[in-house]
């Protein structure tokens, strides 16, 4: 399995033969997807490998669009015989089912252009075949040993290392063909040392990216895993009150990704959705705007085109407070009333500011700083929200120490209005390339 | 057929294969190799908008091998049960092992297992036309319940899994595990205002489970749940005496307790529960238990997916911290016997200690006294979700439905707060447990590295006396 070799898997004919059999049993549209891929995970706990895992699997899904009625399938038993009676009962199971006006392939209007590849988007490392077992051997020796480097006991470290390689090729009945390519590498260090009484104290920190060139020094990254370990040495809990929430770039995802429930057609449709009638609405501060870019080259969320074929583009989703798209694939946007949008999100941007965390941190006279969460849950329907939070306390503009054991509580219709500053500094590893936020006035529990 | 054939009859995997794959897999030494064969076939139907109009179904095949020294693990898997391919797979898994080469079981001896469980049929044959009625059933009565009932999602999904392990030891262990759940939620709509909430029933069942006494009461439990939200609101901020009502509140334990108790953290020593064995961590009305064998739970599994035969494992005797959660690395590191708790997703993934059917046993207290001894405190009903922190033994659990406790009676619904606390503080301040326990009938499934697993819990009512709540100032 070698990226651009055009394994026979991955040729369109397989997937266009699927497609025919489908049809030949009654469907009248189908999709198909055939993919596959491989993962190698490798990790050194204190000094010896305790993980060395090789998996490559190749599987197919299957949407299909019989007599008015909509089903989908998947398998990875591809043995012929099987997979022609699977095919067979998939369409024979769906005649069953109650017909559904609002399912179609998508309009091949939305389709990219010239139809196929995502190649222009630079997703697969042209080094991957180079990887040998020595290397992430050495990587994951590495990381472990910068992650236990520096003062103090341990009492445990880990180096880990991934990467992976997935490949697919649809083929959708009414002339969409594409395929995508892509590769990942994952490196990521823990460190679990001794706190007060029984307690330990255990973070890790690890980061993603498509091109093994990309990868940050393996030494920041172990050496990043001990400070993050060390600093929560004595976790201690603020009193309870209302107060200003530093939340840190890389921790903004626990509250967005709540948020953007509430964006996705299903949930409009199903009116499980406070953001219901907010198009065009003032949804939250000035400060908050947040773009939808499945189109940056060598990004981890990129794409040509999603799981319908929807061509990939640069949306604005929300423009200074004001909503400017709901999430819609095409069934809820029929069911809606409404055009397409493109259900799904690429890589998310929160637009930055101009002050850097430690001018924002300076500026809070009594606040938390937010780097973790622990559990919690929205409720889409309302925008009521509550989480397990840890970070670092804030007095008179400095960081006083490690907090915890702590939750916060509120509603996302007001918490994005209290969004007052945007940070400089997007963390450019994630899907999310959010900066800083700080949000007032947010009522956190604790002692 | 035995559940043991099942792979040979099915997909040609014979004896001789079987000890020709082991014998590739301990060819560079290891302490142990094993296969892990499934084939699970799994179907899920939905009702939305009044029309059954989705189904999905799925079909997986495939081997694990894993091969174990000491402490480290080798794995592989194909999705191809050809001997070629998975020789192959096996001398990937060996690349772990340094030493020299192991020899081959000479027979395999098939183990003997418990029944946990018993379908009249195969999930792996159902037919859709006999899933859909009860779908239409649900959605009919939910519709009807209530007249402020604006949208019904109703999701059936059910599978069948046959499982066999064989180990390097000779030892074969064969299962099929049935599984479904029925699911169900609302939004409904007052004065302009939408709530929503959800539930559902589940378990190692067939579909003679939902009966009519099934989907009546699931549907009594989501009007009652969600017209409650319309008058529930947040508590105040800070600590406070927690009361947990009899059954789905096992997931305290679940997240404060189990996840602390798995013996893969324990062994490297970065759990708060490590080196904590014959200790008192509880007062000696609480007792733990975690379980293979409660019947027709969804945490009931007749064999692990190590191939041990499934089990009950005491963790907390009246007080007493007795044990941990093992696989078969974690009881080796500790010299003790494996309690079957090594399970895993798929054949694409080795397996992890990890809980069954966790649950307290009945204390001294009627429920009605537990509540009655607090003056002011949370009383919780109905919960979505849950994690911990197993080093700190920092967790929490989200509470959707639940009520004030002011001078001993339960007053005002409260929803969406999430609770938060440390485990084994939250375990030492367990000052009551009630006469009560009761097993939940929820679809829960529990995450831990990337694997999920289906599981149970259950619970006494019970008092905590305080914990944090995520409540607003």
């Amino acid at each position: 399995m070698k990226p651009g070799a055009g394994t026979q898997a991955l040729s369109p004919d397989w997937a266009q033969q699927l497609v025919a059999q489908a049809q030949g049993h009654g469907a009248s549209e189908a999709a198909v997807v055939v993919s596959e891929g491989r993962v190698v995970e490798v990790a050194q706990r204190d000094g010896r490998l305790t993980t060395l895992s090789d998996a490559r699997s190749t599987s197919l899904a299957l949407r299909l669009f019989v007599a008015g009625r909509y089903s989908a399938h998947a398998t990875s038993d591809l043995r012929p015989v099987a997979l022609s009676r699977f095919i067979e009962r998939a369409v024979a199971m769906t005649r069953e089912l109650d017909p559904d006006p609002h399912r179609q392939l998508l309009d091949p209007a939305f389709y990219p252009p010239q139809g196929s590849c995502d190649e222009s988007l630079a997703l697969v490392d042209p080094s991957y075949g180079e990887v040998t077992a020595e290397l992430r051997r050495s990587a994951v020796a590495e990381l472990e040993a910068y992650a236990r480097a520096g003062d103090g006991a341990v009492l445990s470290a880990t180096g880990r290392w991934v990467d992976r390689y997935a490949g697919s090729c649809h083929v959708f009945s009414n002339g969409f063909v594409g395929n995508s390519e892509s590769t990942a590498y994952r490196v990521g260090a823990s460190l679990s040392v001794a706190d007060r009484g029984e307690r330990k104290c255990s973070e890790s920190f690890g980061l993603a990216v498509r091109h093994r060139c990309e990868l940050p020094s393996l030494e920041s990254v172990g050496r990043e895993a001990a400070t993050r370990t060390r600093a929560r040495l004595g976790q201690t809990r603020m009193d309870s009150g209302s107060m200003t929430l530093v939340v840190d770039a890389r921790a903004v995802h626990g509250l967005l990704g709540q948020w953007l429930q509430a964006l996705h057609g299903g949930a409009l449709q199903q009116q499980r959705s406070f953001l219901q009638g907010k198009l065009g609405q003032q949804v939250g501060s000035s400060c908050f705007s947040l773009y939808d870019d499945p189109t940056l080259p060598r990004a981890l969320a990129s794409r040509g085109f999603d799981s319908e074929g929807f061509c990939a583009r640069r949306r604005c989703l929300v423009e200074q407070g004001v909503l400017q798209t709901y999430l819609l694939d095409s069934y809820y946007a029929s069911k809606l009333g409404m055009a397409p949008t493109g259900g799904s999100t690429g890589n998310l941007i929160i637009a930055p500011g101009a002050e850097s965390q430690a001018q924002l941190v300076s500026q809070v006279k009594r606040g938390l700083w937010v780097t973790g969460w622990l559990g919690g849950n929205v409720d889409t329907t309302r925008g009521d929200f509550s989480r397990g939070v840890q970070g670092f306390a804030i007095e008179n503009g400095q960081v006083v120490g490690p907090v915890g054991e702590m939750n916060l509580s509120g509603n996302h219709t007001t918490l994005w209005e209290r969004l007052v500053a945007v940070g400089n500094d997007p963390w450019l590893w994630d899907v999310l390339r959010s900066p800083t936020l700080v949000f007032d006035d947010v009522s956190v529990s604790g002692r | 057929m035995t559940d043991a054939q099942y792979f040979e009859a099915q997909f040609g995997v014979s004896q001789g294969m079987l000890r020709r794959v082991l014998t590739e897999a301990m060819a560079r030494g290891g302490d142990f190799a094993d296969l892990y064969f499934q084939h699970r076939t799994a179907l899920e139907v939905a009702v939305q908008d009044h029309s059954v109009n989705r189904a999905t179904t799925s079909a997986a095949l495939g081997v694990g091998v894993r091969v174990v020294q000491a402490e480290q693990t080798g794995y592989a898997y194909t999705e191809s049960l050809t001997e070629q391919a998975m020789c192959e797979a096996a001398r990937t898994a060996a690349v772990i092992a340094r030493g020299p080469a192991a020899h081959p079981p000479v027979a395999l001896q098939s183990r003997v297992l418990p029944s946990c469980y018993d379908v009249g049929y195969d999930w792996g044959q159902v037919q859709l036309a006999e899933v859909m009625p009860l779908l239409k059933r649900v959605d009919h009565l939910m519709s009807g319940a209530h007249p402020a009932v604006r949208r019904v999602n109703v999701g059936f999904s059910c599978s069948q899994s046959r499982v066999m392990v064989v180990d390097s030891a000779g030892r074969v262990a064969a299962d099929s595990r049935p599984l479904s759940r029925l699911g169900l939620s609302v939004t409904m709509e007052r004065a302009g205002q939408l709530q929503s909430n959800a539930a559902s029933r589940a378990g190692r069942v067939g579909l003679a489970f939902f009966d009519d006494a099934c989907v009546q009461g699931l549907v009594q439990q989501v009007v009652e749940r969600t017209v409650v939200l319309f008058d529930a609101r947040k508590p105040s901020v800070g600590e406070m005496p927690l009361v947990l009502a009899a059954g789905a509140s096992g997931i305290l334990l679940h997240e404060a307790i189990g996840h602390g108790l798995e013996g893969d953290s324990n062994r490297i020593g970065t759990s708060i529960f490590s080196g904590r064995c014959g200790q008192r961590v509880a007062t000696p009305e609480v007792t733990i238990v975690d379980s293979g064998l409660t019947r027709d739970l969804r945490g009931a599994i007749n064999m692990d997916c190590e191939g041990v035969p499934g089990q009950e494992t005491v963790l907390v005797q009246a007080g007493v911290l007795e044990g941990y959660l093992h696989d078969r690395i974690s009881a080796a590191h500790y010299g003790v016997e494996p309690t079957g708790n090594g399970r895993r997703q798929s054949f694409r993934y080795p397996p992890l200690p990890r809980m069954r059917s966790t649950f307290m046993r009945s204390g001294n207290h009627t429920p009605e006294e537990v509540i009655r001894s607090v003056r002011k405190g949370i009383y919780a009903v109905g919960f979505t979700n849950g994690q911990v922190r197993i080093g700190p033994g920092d967790y929490t659990f989200y509470v959707k439905n639940g009520y004030l406790i002011e001078d001993g009676r339960l007053t005002a619904p409260i929803k969406d707060v999430n609770i938060i606390g440390n485990g084994p503080e939250s375990l030492s301040r367990i000052s009551m447990v009630g006469n009560d326990t009761q097993m939940d009938q929820g679809g829960y499934t529990c995450g831990k590295q990337g694997q999920r697993v289906p599981v149970s819990v259950g619970m006494p009512t019970v008092r905590v006396d305080a914990v944090t709540v995520g409540g607003v100032v």
